[in-house]
């Protein structure tokens, strides 16, 4: 008799494991809400010489503290690539909120004169399936930009 | 039989025209004081079954050319009622190792047979329960994928404008 309550209670708990952990992870796979949004962005230096500074200032608004990865790229016309340092953090180092963020990044001197793009891919993950699974992604950012001119 | 048995004869106690014989006379009083010895064999012991049977509940009648059977076979056939037979019949159709098995088990190992049937069929159901459950949530999760790739936040409500 008491070895068929604790089946029972075995039963229980494993059932209810697995509606819990099912549960769970449905409350977190629906959830695809893109926790940044970029509002406006301005290349504050359209023409840049090779090894020389683009400067882009881009209005972000922080919706969600979540998990955020950027990678981040520069193409040249010449087929040059050139990966800039990700930008990751766990949580939005000022908050939440709507900011002005200007990057300064250095051109690479072997970049040659032409038409040149900026890359921004990023990926957000709010919670564990997020992370391990399923992450949340947005259509990559391209800054187009002008190299000219001779390096020195 | 406590009692001596006299087949009866058909011509007891009339007496035909004739004279008075000593003889016949002489006869019957020896016949009076002598006790017939029993006798088990054919004539007697066919009559003395049908003593017997002629009350058992089936009964053919007093001139029955059936012979039957012993007692004990006897009161086993009356007892037995149609799922009796039944039941009976169902127990010489089984396999002999089947009895020879259970010959061999003793009521403590019988026992123990229950408990095993009975740990079988809970096990059955267990498992039946745990397929429900998860056939559940992998149903419920493979939903909720559906709907998340098509747009939809099926948890929008409990969610609260995050």
């Amino acid at each position: 008799m008491s070895l068929r309550i604790f089946g029972y209670g075995c039963l229980g708990v494993i059932c209810s494991a697995i509606l819990g952990t099912s549960g769970m992870a449905c409350y977190w796979l629906a959830d695809r809400h893109i926790p940044v949004e970029v509002i406006r962005t301005e290349v504050v230096t359209p023409v840049v010489k090779p090894g020389g500074k683009l400067i882009i200032r881009q209005t972000i608004r922080y919706t969600r503290e979540c998990r955020g990865h950027v990678d981040r790229v520069l193409y040249d016309s010449r087929t040059h690539r050139k990966f800039l340092v990700d930008v990751d953090y766990e949580r939005p180092p000022r908050g939440l909120g709507e900011f002005v963020v200007t990057f300064v990044e250095d051109v690479p001197s072997y970049f040659e004169a032409g038409e040149a793009s900026y890359r921004a891919i990023p990926v957000y993950s709010c919670n564990i399936v997020h992370q391990y699974l399923w992450p949340l992604t947005r259509d990559e950012t391209i800054i187009r930009f002008k190299v000219e001119g001779t390096p020195f | 039989m406590s009692q001596s048995y006299r087949p009866p004869r058909g011509d007891e106690n009339v007496r035909t025209k004739g004279p008075r014989v000593p003889v016949e006379s002489f006869g019957e009083g020896m016949r009076a004081c002598m006790q017939l010895p029993d006798r088990g064999i054919g004539e007697d012991q066919l009559e003395r079954v049908r003593q017997e049977v002629r009350h058992d509940p089936v009964y053919l009648g007093e001139n029955a050319q059936v012979v039957a059977f012993p007692p004990h076979l006897r009161r086993l056939f009356a007892s037995m009622s149609e799922p009796d037979v039944d039941r009976f019949e169902k127990l010489l159709a089984l396999d002999p190792k089947t009895i020879v098995w259970i010959s061999e088990k003793n009521t403590k190992e019988l026992t123990n047979l229950d408990g095993a049937v009975e740990f079988i069929t809970s096990s059955r159901t267990a498992a039946r329960v745990l397929m429900w459950v998860c056939g559940t949530a992998v149903a419920f999760v493979g939903g909720v994928v559906a709907l998340t790739k098509s747009g939809i936040d099926m948890f929008s409500i409990i969610r609260g404008g995050k």
